[in-house]
């Protein structure tokens, strides 16, 4: 499967009489040849401006939009638009407004007998055979759309974009015109549903019914895609069936939730909270599964809060969300506060405390099958595949991680490092988890790192195999943490602690490997992490399906762990340094002259830590009391930028 | 100015149903139509009347030497029973007046219109050539026709016999130049962005898009400024041919003035307005052709 249309990193700044105004930010989606894409979100929120961006008709102010991996510059042949208000030249014929398209497309490719015979085919397609000689302004609005739908599909163009399409339609139009569609999509003789499809719409139940992936954005200014949402129904769909299906309700749940509840954007502000609901954000990754936990076992209301929780699509967003109050605090990379404040990414004047550990472990190096035959662990074996393809390649190799200077950027760095590749080999670029396994399918990346469940997936989906383990790279490294919003922090703090004392509890039940049967269970529920429940019981029990044909691994004893009856909770300065101290020789570009002591000092709440502690034991808890003295990274591999070797 | 114009245009939609009306073939409609038709010559008598009436209060209170509707009317009945005689003194029947007239009238709105159209079109597609081409027409518009004519004859003096027809012409041109200019970049500049966007999105070469979204649309409006420009210009005709004192309708009526033939004089004013009448009839009913929101 080849990537066909690709939106890398945009952002969409328009001047105004006001000042600049930011229709949409970090807008990245990867989508196959012949996928139906629907774009839903509320008014404003940038769908449009992105369908615009793909047409050609704006120039995104940042990043890029690739369409077989050309950088699109402007409008094309390969790309349709079909308008919500139809625009049809009013003064041609319904013939004469699809000959004008399909005569400009193939100005001087086709005869002009060839052309004629090609828009009276889709004409009659349409069913407007009758009508073709009528204008405009005599049909009816159904009418009017099937003939612009006839337009755009008889240029033959790869790429269709809808814009709302059916929005000015009433219901019985509207149901007729999506099944002409879908036939003419599928029409084998118009190569057989090879178009991909991007249709903006506000309809929920038009989502469903036509498209295979649901991507909902987030409320404007500066939108971005909240969520993608996958649409596993098979075709061709009974559209009076569909209702019936059990995914159709999950899915349609899901997008009402979020649609109407205010998961989407700023409709939640901090003053309409009350003071004991705490909003904590979180990944789509097994290693939520503390706040998952403490959320089912009611452990939030043990402690007299409330605990909301709210799934998010990237870490970029976390990070915007925190810094901005939206959300309280957030599971999150435990090395991303750390990043921020040494300028890895920006804004490198936010100042993120980290609370508490959430867990270690269970993140994993995934690499493509075909590009590396090499067995588990293997660096040396990595170096000369990764120097062969290389060398075919002519550049560098391209590895993904979900942020940089986050943890994974850092195992994945780490790794690299440690099999003898400098940063001039590769490079690394920013992918949100849960469109990694895709991006790798598609051939965009060599490999990635991410946390589970995304490296089980890939091996499952065939994308990809598991190369290592994170806890072979560093055994017990810290990797989520509870990281706090400076509001939440400054101003609640008994909210802070009752929220450390709920996660502290469900860490210590999650230790328990009876429980993980139900932790599994409540996760893969499609608010949660929404994968299947097998893919994640695996990994968390410490099994993992390595993936391409190379077995089972067991990493029981050092699996993804949440507590260790308490060692691994205690948010610790050295591990805060130790990252610090490795974003430059890993490549990552910081403000010059980090202070590692002031920014341990100011990130890392390790008095609040203790006290937590030292309550929660008084309440009959057993918890360990943290040891000052330091507790050195241990690594269980070589990094070469780190031996005498290197620095001589 | 872009005010002027559409307020101008607004006022067409108005004959819409009329034309659509016109269009339909089933018997019962064309009887309908015919009935419209005559309620609408009946009011067009009634106008009349009122006209005539109070000419003939001003002939018989204090305009004792206007000629009264009679006596023009008999005038008007002789020259045109001979409408295309030529004396050897010069003077001439009141058609050949009038093919002389329009002749020039046609030369000098060709001549603006060649201009107007491809300068309106370059203004309406860029705000630079607009904001060049403001400030002249604000500047030029407002010039009287009789300020024209002196500066044309001074402009076209080098043409030797044909200076006076030149600058009559000239005259023509400048003055019936800038509603149709104006008219044509509000239109050209008013085109909806789907359009352009239509263009943009199936690649439409800059030919195609020209004869087949741009000039389509702004033809309505086009045809709303020639409809001014060619009033305009038959009314420059008239009193360019006065001062200039040659030939033509205008001519024709200072001098029969100058003669003193009064009622001649009269009779040759009405041809002038039944003429501006029928100019302005006939470009309405070509507009109704080519405008495809009225087809």
């Amino acid at each position: 499967m080849n990537p066909f249309v690709q939106i890398q990193g945009v952002n969409k700044t328009f001047k105004t009489a006001k000042g600049p105004y930011t229709a949409v930010r970090d807008i990245n989606l990867t989508v196959a040849q012949g996928e139906f894409i629907a774009f839903i979100g509320h008014s404003g929120c940038g769908k449009s401006t992105v369908l615009n961006m793909i047409a050609g008709l704006y120039q995104p102010t940042e990043g890029k939009v690739l369409v077989e991996g050309r950088e699109i510059k402007g409008p094309g042949s390969d790309r349709a638009m079909v308008f919500q208000n139809y625009a049809l030249l009013p003064w041609l014929s319904v013939s004469e407004n699809v000959f004008q398209a399909v005569d400009s497309v193939y100005e001087k490719t086709m005869t002009g007998e060839e052309k004629r015979a090609l828009a009276l085919k889709f004409v009659d397609m349409v069913g407007l055979s009758k009508h073709r000689d009528k204008l405009p302004g005599q049909l009816s609005g159904g009418m009017k759309q099937r003939c612009a739908i006839a337009r755009a599909f008889a240029t033959k163009p790869d790429v269709l974009l809808l814009d709302e399409p059916f929005g000015a339609l009433d219901a019985l139009t509207k149901g007729a015109l999506h099944d002409e569609l879908l036939e003419i999509w599928n029409d084998s003789a118009n190569n057989g549903r090879k178009q991909t499809i991007f249709m903006v719409t506000h309809d929920i139940d038009e989502a469903i019914y036509l498209c295979d992936r649901i991507v909902v954005f987030t409320n404007g200014p500066g939108a971005t895609i909240g969520e993608i949402i996958e649409v596993p129904i098979p075709r061709p769909r009974d559209k009076r069936l569909i209702s019936t299906l059990s995914a159709y309700s999950e899915i349609k749940g899901r997008l009402i939730d979020l649609l109407t509840v205010g998961s989407l954007g700023a409709q939640k502000k901090a003053g309409t909270r009350d003071a004991k609901t705490v909003r904590v954000g979180f990944m789509p990754l097994t290693d939520c599964a503390p706040l998952v936990m403490a959320k089912e076992l009611e452990l939030d209301f043990k402690y007299g809060i409330k605990l909301e929780l709210a799934k998010d699509s990237s870490w970029m967003n976390v990070r915007d969300k925190l810094i901005t109050g939206e959300l309280d605090a957030a599971h999150c990379l435990w090395s991303l506060p750390m990043a921020l404040a040494a300028g890895v990414a920006p804004p490198s004047d936010a100042r993120l405390p980290v609370a508490m550990t959430m867990s270690a472990n269970g993140q994993a190096i995934v690499l493509s099958g075909e590009n590396f035959p090499v067995s588990y662990g293997d660096l040396n074996g990595f170096r000369e595949a990764a120097r062969l393809l290389q060398t075919r390649r002519h550049g560098p190799l391209t590895f993904a991680s979900t942020f940089p200077g986050g943890t994974h950027d850092m195992w994945m760095r780490a790794t690299l490092d440690a099999a003898g590749l400098t940063p001039d080999d590769y490079k690394i670029v920013t992918v949100p988890p849960p469109q990694m396994v895709l991006n790798l399918q598609m051939g965009q990346i060599d490999g990635f790192c991410a946390g589970e469940p995304w490296p089980a997936l890939a091996a499952s989906r065939n994308a990809g195999w598991t190369f290592l383990a994170s806890q072979d790279i560093w055994p017990d490294h810290p990797e989520k943490a509870l990281v706090l919003s400076p509001q939440f922090w400054e101003e609640r703090r008994d909210n802070v602690k009752a929220l450390m004392k709920a996660l502290l509890e469900a860490c210590l039940w999650l230790d328990d490997p009876r429980h993980l049967d139900r932790a599994a269970q409540r996760l893969a529920a499609p608010e949660y992490v929404g994968t299947a429940y097998e893919v994640i019981k695996g990994r968390l029990e410490g099994v993992y399906k390595l993936g391409d044909g190379k077995g089972e691994r067991d990493f029981s004893d050092s699996k993804m762990a949440f507590s260790k009856g308490g060692t691994l909770n205690a948010p610790r300065a050295e591990y805060a340094r130790w990252f610090l101290s490795h974003f430059a020789p890993f490549g990552l570009g910081t403000t010059p002259e980090i202070n590692e002591d002031a920014l341990t000092a100011q990130l890392i709440l390790s008095d609040l830590y203790l006290e937590v502690v030292q309550e929660m034991n008084e309440a009959g808890f057993d918890l360990p009391i943290p040891t000052v003295k330091t507790l050195e990274p241990n690594l269980a591999v070589q990094l070469r930028s780190e031996s005498p070797l290197a620095t001589a | 100015m872009v005010q002027d114009a559409s307020a101008l245009s607004h006022g067409a939609p108005a004959t819409v149903a009329v034309a659509t009306a016109s269009k339909s073939k089933s018997p019962s409609q064309v009887a309908q139509t015919l009935k419209g038709m005559a309620a609408g010559f009946g009011w067009f008598l009634i106008s009349m009347a009122i006209l005539l009436a109070l000419w003939a209060i001003l002939c018989a209170t204090f305009a004792k030497d206007l000629p009264t509707p009679l006596v023009t009317a008999k005038a008007l009945g002789a020259s045109l029973a001979h409408p295309f005689f030529k004396n050897d003194d010069g003077t001439m029947g009141v058609g050949n007046l009038v093919i002389a007239s329009l002749g020039r009238v046609f030369m000098g709105f060709g001549m603006a219109t060649l201009v107007a159209i491809p300068l309106g079109i370059v203004a309406g597609l860029n705000p630079w050539a607009k904001k060049i081409i403001d400030p002249i027409a604000a500047v030029m518009r407002p010039v009287s026709p009789l300020a024209w004519f002196p500066l044309s004859q001074v402009i076209f003096r080098s043409f030797g016999s044909g200076a006076t027809p030149a600058a009559i012409v000239g005259t023509i041109a400048i003055c019936c130049l800038w509603p149709t200019l104006m008219n044509t970049a509000f239109g050209v500049a008013s085109l909806p962005a789907d359009y352009r966007t239509v263009a943009k999105v199936f690649q439409f070469s800059p030919t195609r898009f020209l004869t087949k979204v741009l000039l389509p649309y702004s033809i309505p409006h086009m045809l709303t400024g020639l409809r001014l420009s060619l009033g305009i210009a038959w009314l420059v005709i008239v009193a360019a041919e006065m001062l200039s004192g040659s030939s033509g309708i205008g001519f024709g009526a200072y001098d029969a003035y100058n003669n003193g033939r009064l009622d001649e004089m009269v009779a040759t004013i009405i041809v002038i307005g039944a003429i501006g009448l029928i100019l302005d009839r006939g470009f309405d009913w070509l507009a109704n052709r080519l405008d495809y929101e009225k087809k």
